[in-house]
Parts: C-alpha cells; sequence; structure tokens
C-alpha cells in the first residue's frame, strides 16, 4: 500500500517541527512533505516549479494549511485547490492561529473541510495533532483517487 | 426715523412751553415790581400803554409757576399740590373778579394789595381787571385744576376758549376792531395782558403737546366754521342796526320837518294876524283859524316824537307855555282890532313889543330843538358810520381768519395725505422686504444641499426684475465659488450646472471683485466693457458684497433690468443681503463643519480599520513565538527528560506556564479590545432565558458540586444580545468560579426596583466573597483580587463586564463579604 502523504503547509520553521514532531509522537508515520509558503504548495499540488515531473497521482492524504502565509496566501492557496478539478476533493484542515471570523467564514466558504486553530499550549497542540491524524488518516473516507 | 423727529420735535416743543410760561411769569413779576415800586412804565410794559392790573400781575406769576411745575420730572406729590394751589390761586382771583361783575357786588378784592389812583384809563372800577381778563383767570384756573386731576381734555377745552379770549382782543387791537376787545362801558382787556394770555395758551398747549398736525387740522376747520358763523352773526346785527339807525334818521328828519312846519304854521298865523290887524281884514284870519288847532296837535306829535329826549321835552314844556301865551296874545290882538282898531294895537302891543318877544322865544326855542335835533342826527351818523366801519372790519377779519385757517387746513391736509401715502408706500415697501426674506430663509431652511444657491438667487433675480445674476460665496482660502454659474451664463463653465471656482489670484478688475476687495457696492447702468469672452453682454448690473461682521461672505450680482437700476433696487438688494449675511455664514459654516465631521468620521474609521488589523496581526505574531517557546520547553522535557535534572524540569514548567498564560493574556486583551468597537445592535433580550441557558451550561461543566441556580422570570431588558450574554457569562462564570471551594453554592440572578424606573440587575453567590476594601480594583482591567493560584482567571472578565455595561449606558457595582460571597449589580 503506498504511503499517504501529508501536504504540510507552513511558513514558521518552529511550528513546522512542532508539528511533525506532535505527528510523531502520535505514531502517525506517514511521509510529510512540507510546502513553506503557497507557491511551494501549489508547485507541489500542481507539479510546476521545484515540484516539476512529480508524479501527480501521488496527491496528499489532508493538506494541512495554515493561512498567513508568504507569497501565496492561504486562502488563496485553497481556492486554487478547489478551482483545479486534479485536486478539488482533497481534504484541507485549515491549521492556524488565526482566531479572526472572517477567516472561518472564508476558509469555509473557499471550501476547507475543517478549521482548527492552533493552541499556545504544546500539549494540547500535540492533542489536536493527535486527534487530526485518527480523523483523517484512519477514520476518515479519502476520496477516490483520480 | 419717524421716532427721532419725534423726540427731536418733542424736545423742542417743551422747550418752548419751558419758555412762554417764563416769559407769562418775567411779565407779572415786572408789573408786580412796578406796582410795588410803584414805577409807572413797569406796570404797562409798553409805554403810554394802560397799565395792567396788580391783581392780573399776580394772577400771571401764580399761572407762570403753574405751567413751569408742568416741566419738573418725577411725579412727586409736592409737585401736584403746589400746582394745585397756584392755580386755586388763580381761580379764585378771576372768579371773584368776575362775579364781581356779575352780581354788581365788591368784594373789596381790586384795592386789596395795591391801591390805584382814580380815573386810571379806561378802567369803570379802579383796581379792577376787565371781565374778559377775569373771565379768563377763573377759565384757565379751573383748567389747570382739572389737570391736575387728569381731566385732560376739559382743561383742554377751557384753555382753548381762554385762547380764543385772548386772541380776539389781540386781533382786535391789531385790526382795530373795538367790538372784539371791549364789553360796553367796561374796562376792555388790555393789549399785554391778550398777549400774555397767549402765552399762556401756548406754554400749556406745548406742555400737554397738544399741538400736532391732527389738532391744527381740526382747529382749523373750527375756527373756519366759527369765523363763518362770526360773520354771519356780525352781519345779521350790523344789519339790524343799520335798520335802526335809518329809522332813527328818518325820526330826526321827521321831528325836524315837525319843526320846521311848527315854525312856518305860527309865522303863517302871525303874518296872517298881522294882515288882518293891518286890513282889518277877516280873510287874513284863515291860516289862524286854520292852523290854530294844527299847532296844538304839533306840539302833542313833537312831545310824542322826542319823548325818548329829555332835552327836548324840557324844550317843549318851555315852548308850551310861550306858544300858548302867545296864542293869547294873538286873540288879544284879534279882539282889540275888532273892538278898537288899528291904532290901538300899534299903541298897546307893538310899542311894547310883546308879540315880537314872544315870536323870538318861539324861534330861539325852536331853534335850539332844531340845534339839537341836528346834533342828534350828526351823531347817529357818526355811529352808524363807525359801526359799518366795525362791522366791515370784523367782516374782513372773519373773512380773512376763515380763509387762513381753511388754506392751512388745505395744505395740512395735504401734507397728511403726502405723509400717509408716504407711509404706506414705505409699508408696503418693508411688508415687500418681509416677504422676500421669509422666502429666502425658507430656501435656506430647507434645501441641504447647493442647489439653495439657485434658489435664492432666483427670488433675487425675479424681484430684482433682472435677467441674470450671481450668488457666491467666499470660501476659507479666500476664493469666490459660485454654485450658480451655468454655462448660460459663461461658456467657458464646463460643465453645466457645476459650480465655478474663482482662485484669489486670478480675480481682475472687474466690479465684482472690486466689489468684495472694497467692500462696497459697485452699481453701472452702462454696458460692461471687461467681461471675458463668451460670456453674455452685460447691461447695466449691480455688483453687492454679502458682508458679516465686517468681513465678505459673499456676494450677489444682478444684470439686465429692462429699466435703469435705481436707489430703491440697491437698497433693496442691501437689505436682502444684510439679512442673508448671518444665515449664509451660518450655512458656510455648516457645511464646513459638515465636511469636516465627514472627514473625522472617515479618519476614525480609518483608524478603527487599522486597529482591527493591527490586534489581529499583533495577535496572530505575538502567539507564534509563544507556541514555540511553549512546544520546545515541551519536547525538552519529553526529549531530554534525563539530561535534565528536577530544578530544570521544574523551570522548564514554569517556563511552559508563563507561556500559557500569555497567550490566555493576548486573547482576553484582544477580546476585550473587540467589545469595545464592535457595533451594538439593540433589541429586546431575554436576560431570564440567557441566565437560564448559560446556568445549565455551567452546570454540566461541573458536575461534581451541588450548584443551585436562582433564576428570576421575565426580566428583559434593551439591549445588545450578543454583548449581555457575555456579560452574563462573565458574571455567571465568576459566580461559579468563586463558590468552587464550597460543595454546595447558590447562585442567583434577578432584579430590584431601582429609580427613575430603571431596575437593577444582580447576580448574587455566597462563594468566596472579596473584602470590600479593594472593591474600586474590581472593575480595573487585569486587576484581581485573589492569585491565580487560588482561582483561575486574568482579571479581564469584570473590565470587559463593566465595559460593556457601559456601552449600555448602564452602571456596575458591587458588594461583598470574604467568604460570604459576592453580590454584583447592574442597570442598562
Amino acid at each position: 500500500m503506498e504511503k499517504k502523504i501529508i501536504l504540510l503547509v507552513e511558513d514558521n520553521p518552529d511550528d513546522e517541527l512542532l508539528t511533525i514532531r506532535a505527528l510523531k509522537q502520535n505514531n502517525i508515520k506517514n511521509e510529510v512533505i512540507v510546502a513553506h509558503d503557497g507557491a511551494e504548495a501549489l508547485d507541489f499540488l500542481f507539479g510546476t516549479g521545484v515540484y516539476t515531473n512529480r508524479d501527480l497521482r501521488k496527491m496528499p492524504e489532508v493538506i494541512l494549511l495554515d493561512l498567513n502565509l508568504p507569497k501565496v496566501d492561504g486562502l488563496e492557496v485553497l481556492q486554487r485547490i478547489r478551482a483545479d478539478e486534479r485536486t478539488e476533493l482533497l481534504p484541507v484542515v485549515i491549521l492556524t492561529s488565526s482566531r479572526e471570523e472572517s477567516d472561518l467564514i472564508n476558509g469555509y466558504k473557499l471550501g476547507a473541510n475543517s478549521y482548527i486553530r492552533k493552541p499556545v499550549d504544546f500539549k494540547q497542540f500535540t492533542e489536536a495533532v493527535r486527534q487530526l491524524g485518527l480523523y483523517w488518516l484512519v477514520l476518515n473516507e479519502s476520496p477516490p483517487k483520480r | 426715523m419717524g421716532n427721532q423727529s419725534l423726540s427731536h420735535s418733542s424736545n423742542k416743543v417743551l422747550k418752548v412751553s419751558k419758555a412762554a410760561a417764563l416769559l407769562v411769569l418775567i411779565i407779572g413779576f415786572i408789573v408786580l415790581l412796578g406796582w410795588i415800586l410803584d414805577i409807572p412804565v413797569l406796570k404797562s410794559i409798553l409805554p403810554n400803554f394802560v397799565s395792567m392790573k396788580f391783581n392780573t400781575a399776580l394772577a400771571f406769576v401764580f399761572s407762570g409757576v403753574a405751567l413751569l411745575l408742568f416741566h419738573i420730572e418725577g411725579n412727586k406729590i409736592w409737585i401736584r399740590q403746589l400746582t394745585r394751589l397756584c392755580a386755586a390761586i388763580v381761580t379764585l382771583i378771576g372768579g371773584l373778579s368776575f362775579f364781581q361783575y356779575i352780581f354788581g357786588i365788591d368784594f373789596g378784592l381790586d384795592q386789596l394789595l395795591i391801591r390805584e389812583a382814580p380815573g386810571a384809563l379806561n378802567t369803570s372800577h379802579p383796581g379792577r381787571m376787565s371781565p374778559a381778563t377775569a373771565f379768563n383767570f377763573l377759565f384757565f384756573g379751573m383748567a389747570l385744576l382739572l389737570d391736575s386731576w387728569r381731566k385732560l381734555l376739559t382743561a383742554r377745552v377751557l384753555v382753548i376758549i381762554v385762547a380764543f379770549v385772548a386772541i380776539f382782543a389781540f386781533l382786535g387791537y391789531l385790526l382795530d376792531v373795538s367790538t372784539l376787545y371791549s364789553i360796553g362801558p367796561y374796562t376792555s382787556m388790555a393789549l399785554h395782558t391778550s398777549i400774555t394770555f397767549i402765552l399762556i395758551a401756548i406754554s400749556y398747549m406745548s406742555a400737554r403737546k397738544v399741538f400736532n398736525y391732527q389738532f391744527i387740522i381740526r382747529s382749523g376747520f373750527w375756527v373756519a366754521i366759527l369765523a363763518f358763523a362770526f360773520i354771519g352773526v356780525t352781519s345779521y346785527w350790523n344789519t339790524v342796526r343799520q335798520t335802526e339807525d335809518i329809522k332813527s334818521v328818518t325820526h330826526t328828519r321827521n321831528v325836524l320837518q315837525k319843526l320846521t312846519e311848527f315854525l312856518s304854521d305860527i309865522k303863517d298865523v302871525e303874518t296872517g294876524v298881522r294882515g288882518f290887524v293891518i286890513t282889518g281884514d277877516e280873510q287874513y284870519l284863515e291860516p289862524y283859524y286854520a292852523k290854530y288847532d294844527s299847532i296844538e296837535t304839533l306840539i302833542n306829535e313833537l312831545r310824542g316824537l322826542t319823548s325818548d329826549n329829555p332835552h327836548q321835552q324840557r324844550n317843549i314844556d318851555l315852548l308850551e307855555p310861550i306858544v300858548k301865551n302867545k296864542i293869547v296874545f294873538i286873540h288879544e290882538t284879534m279882539n282889540l282890532r275888532k273892538t278898537k282898531g288899528l291904532k290901538a294895537i300899534v299903541i298897546e302891543q307893538y310899542n311894547s313889543l310883546r308879540g315880537k318877544r314872544f315870536m323870538d322865544e318861539i324861534r330861539s326855542i325852536v331853534g335850539t330843538m332844531i340845534n339839537e335835533e341836528n346834533k342828534l342826527m350828526m351823531i347817529r351818523n357818526k355811529k352808524s358810520q363807525l359801526s359799518s366801519l366795525n362791522t366791515i372790519r370784523t367782516t374782513i377779519f372773519g373773512g380773512i381768519i376763515s380763509f387762513i385757517s381753511l388754506a392751512v387746513v388745505f395744505f395740512l391736509l395735504l401734507r397728511e395725505n403726502r405723509v400717509r401715502r408716504q407711509a404706506e408706500v414705505a409699508l408696503r415697501k418693508s411688508e415687500r422686504k418681509l416677504t422676500i426674506r421669509n422666502k429666502i430663509a425658507n430656501i435656506f431652511i430647507t434645501i441641504p444641499d447647493e442647489g439653495m444657491y439657485e434658489e435664492v438667487l432666483q427670488v433675487v433675480l425675479d424681484v430684482l426684475e433682472s435677467k441674470y445674476g450671481v450668488f457666491g460665496y467666499l470660501d476659507n482660502r479666500g476664493d469666490f465659488v459660485v454654485p450658480t454659474m451655468t454655462q448660460s451664463i459663461w461658456e467657458k463653465c464646463q460643465v453645466p450646472d457645476k459650480k465655478f471656482v474663482f482662485p484669489h489670484e486670478t480675480w481682475g478688475d472687474s466690479s465684482w471683485p472690486q466689489a468684495i476687495r472694497e467692500k462696497r457696492t459697485i452699481y453701472s447702468n452702462d454696458l460692461s466693457t471687461n467681461i471675458p469672452q463668451g460670456h453674455i453682454s452685460i447691461n447695466r448690473h449691480i455688483s453687492l458684497p454679502i458682508i458679516q461682521k465686517g468681513e465678505v461672505v459673499g456676494l450677489f450680482q444682478v444684470a439686465n433690468k429692462e429699466s435703469d437700476y435705481d436707489e430703491d433696487d440697491i437698497e433693496l438688494l442691501n437689505d436682502i443681503a444684510n439679512h442673508i449675511a448671518p444665515i449664509l455664514n451660518a450655512r458656510l459654516q455648516r457645511d464646513r463643519q459638515e465636511r469636516e465631521r465627514k472627514q473625522a468620521e472617515i479618519a476614525l474609521e480609518n483608524a478603527n480599520k487599522e486597529l482591527e488589523s493591527f490586534s489581529y496581526s499583533v495577535s496572530h505574531d505575538l502567539r507564534a513565538p509563544l507556541r514555540s517557546i511553549d512546544g520546545f520547553s515541551l519536547a525538552l522535557l519529553e526529549d531530554c527528560a534525563d539530561k535534565i535534572d528536577e530544578t530544570g524540569k521544574d523551570y522548564l514548567n514554569r517556563i511552559r506556564l508563563s507561556t500559557q498564560r500569555m497567550a490566555q493574556l493576548i486573547d482576553d486583551m484582544l477580546k476585550l479590545s473587540r467589545i469595545t468597537r464592535m457595533e451594538m445592535r439593540r433589541n429586546t433580550v431575554d436576560l431570564s432565558a440567557l441566565a437560564e441557558s448559560l446556568a445549565s451550561e455551567l452546570q454540566k461543566t461541573e458536575t461534581d458540586r451541588q450548584v443551585e441556580f436562582v433564576i428570576s422570570n421575565g426580566l428583559t431588558v434593551d439591549g445588545d444580545e450578543h454583548l449581555l450574554r457575555i456579560v452574563l457569562d462573565n458574571l455567571l462564570g465568576n459566580a461559579m468560579k468563586y463558590t468552587s471551594k464550597h460543595p454546595r453554592a447558590r447562585i442567583e440572578f434577578g432584579s430590584l426596583p431601582g429609580d427613575d424606573s430603571k431596575p437593577i440587575f444582580y447576580v448574587r453567590d455566597d462563594g468566596a466573597g472579596f473584602d470590600m476594601k479593594y472593591a474600586g480594583k474590581l472593575f480595573g482591567a487585569f486587576q484581581r483580587l485573589h492569585s491565580a493560584a487560588e482561582f483561575s482567571g486574568t482579571g479581564i472578565g469584570l473590565a470587559t463586564v463593566q465595559r460593556i455595561i457601559h456601552r449600555h449606558g448602564g452602571r456596575v457595582w458591587a458588594e461583598g463579604k470574604l467568604n460570604e460571597g459576592a453580590t454584583f449589580y447592574f442597570t442598562l
């Protein structure tokens, strides 16, 4: 069975490290691809830029999307994901520290599957990640591959 | 203007009154001095005139004093008493003197204070004033008394009568019409007395401000009517007298004729008798027999005819016996002739000349009588002539008076008419001005935008019958802004109906910039020459700046009236401009303020937005490092557990705790600021329902305790539901928190009646309570009365509550006792 990929779109290296650690701690052994900004995320998803010649059949199982990204903003990435038929069904979990209601609304409007706020308390964060992983990778039925 | 001249003229009038009164006083005083010091010149003022009587002078002095008292300011009682005293004295002097005439009594008044030499000119009774003077003093004194009792109308009438009597006397002297000033054999009013009375009348009338045009017109008519009546009466009177005079002349002639007849009869008789005596012929006795009876009759007739003349009667008394004697003598003669013949008569009678003597006596008496009658006739003639002359003079006098008064009335009526018409015109003008003002004020009020300028200009153009015009204002940079400049006026105005701005530097020298710079009206009825190209031609214009408090705020320009602009037009436009100035100023200020307010609003919105995004980014950006700190601290703890000792682990735990606390603080701060900025939406909020739902939620969270919630029903209030939810959430949450140490707790939510019908809501718990000493710190942001170890929390809850309550315009306060619980009250 192919390993399920998790695409983590996160610009903060600390957050990146902590998230990956959290995933590891919860025995989530999937391959984690990290995109450090929106452009890189889109490159990965559509096989452009650095990721040209990537096998586009290997789409991530779930995309953990931060909103505050340089270059291309998180919501725009979401929009692009939902706009392209290759990626429109992919589960996107917005994982952000923003509490702004507008972000929440827009996120859902643009088609995010879920919106999770990053807690400061790492313990809670770990717990959140564990539940995330459990849900999206184990419980959830992923959309069929195209 | 009317008011000014009124007070001016009334001042003059009062001065006249004072002067006249003073003059009266001085005249009286001089005469009194004359009498006291016995200087004849002073007694009659004008030399060779009849002297003014002492009493008259005295009465004049008191009259003068009374009249001067009118002019003392103030309503003091003593003035009124003194005036009444003087008036009473004058009345007394006049009245008593007058009654002396009427009832023929002598009160001894005339010589009481001074003695006049008898035989003084024209004086019927020594020392006594003329009846007219007495009458005048009586009436004037009464007039003063009535005046002091405020019966002004009657007083005025009396004074007018006094004036007329005096004026008539004066005119009589002037025109030498004696009827006017002398009444029968009595003393006539002296010329100076009449003049002084006229002064009295003038002084009184001016003091009482009677002399206005209405008064003169009305009295003019009366004077004319009276003059005509006067002429009529005197003419009638004179005609009657003339008839009588003719009668008496005829009468005298009759008498004369009779006398002559008598004389001739006697002569005839004598001649007859003489003839008989000479000839003895009885034929000669014919006249004797014929006239014998008639002589007797004649004498009786004469007696009858002259019955009114005692002199003639006496003559007749003398005549009769002589005639009788003569007749007896004639008889004797006749008998003698008949009996003794001619010689006897010659010897007896002619020698004694008795017959001749009789005849002579008769002749002489008759001659006297004839002389008497002639004299009488001459006197009567003279009198008749004199009275005709008088009549003519009176008629002329009456005619002149009525002519003059009618002429005066006529001219005054013309004047009144003119004045009234002027007043009408002025009234209409001011009414018009008022209507225009109202119209314009209305426009200012009802039209809030720049359309107002066009409307106002239209009104102005209509009123001034002009085809084109400009109405603009100066903005705060000093540029001239014309919202009414349209393409119809100036092609250069590129956009139709858009306002045109003339920057200060480009103004030039045409009339409107000149008008603004020099702050004056500039107008011309000629064709304008310095108009820019594309502008319609201007023939006749007025440029009038609108000035408020010495500064130009706007300008009116009107042009192209069909006829010339005149003073009235400029006055009208000026009036409009003056009226508009404050309104325009206020309007411009208001517009300016409106703009500023909008700008401030925008600035505020921008500031809010900036704050919003700032808070957002602050919270977001602050959280990320916190996350890192906490995360890596835990990672350290977990991954390097074996390399860190207990102390290290403790430190790391503390680091983590602090970090989390900081995150909490940031969240709370954000929440608090958001609440202040949030829009409030007011609805009817059911607090009871809110409390119920919150209470049940809270109960679910702490199942290990027994918490009793007592919530009053039906508590509704007007406010923002969301915010009020936060309030109750905080208060009830606090209550829960601070009773957490007690196994059983009771939390109440209810209301109390408050003053001015606003209820006081409260949340009460029986938990940890607090020391009232620190009550002031309760609502401070981040202020806590317990340590974090005792009860969790950042101290933002109550600050939030307070902020929300304040936004609703209410109050919040608390009472508590340590370990016995706390109650939080709030109003909305």
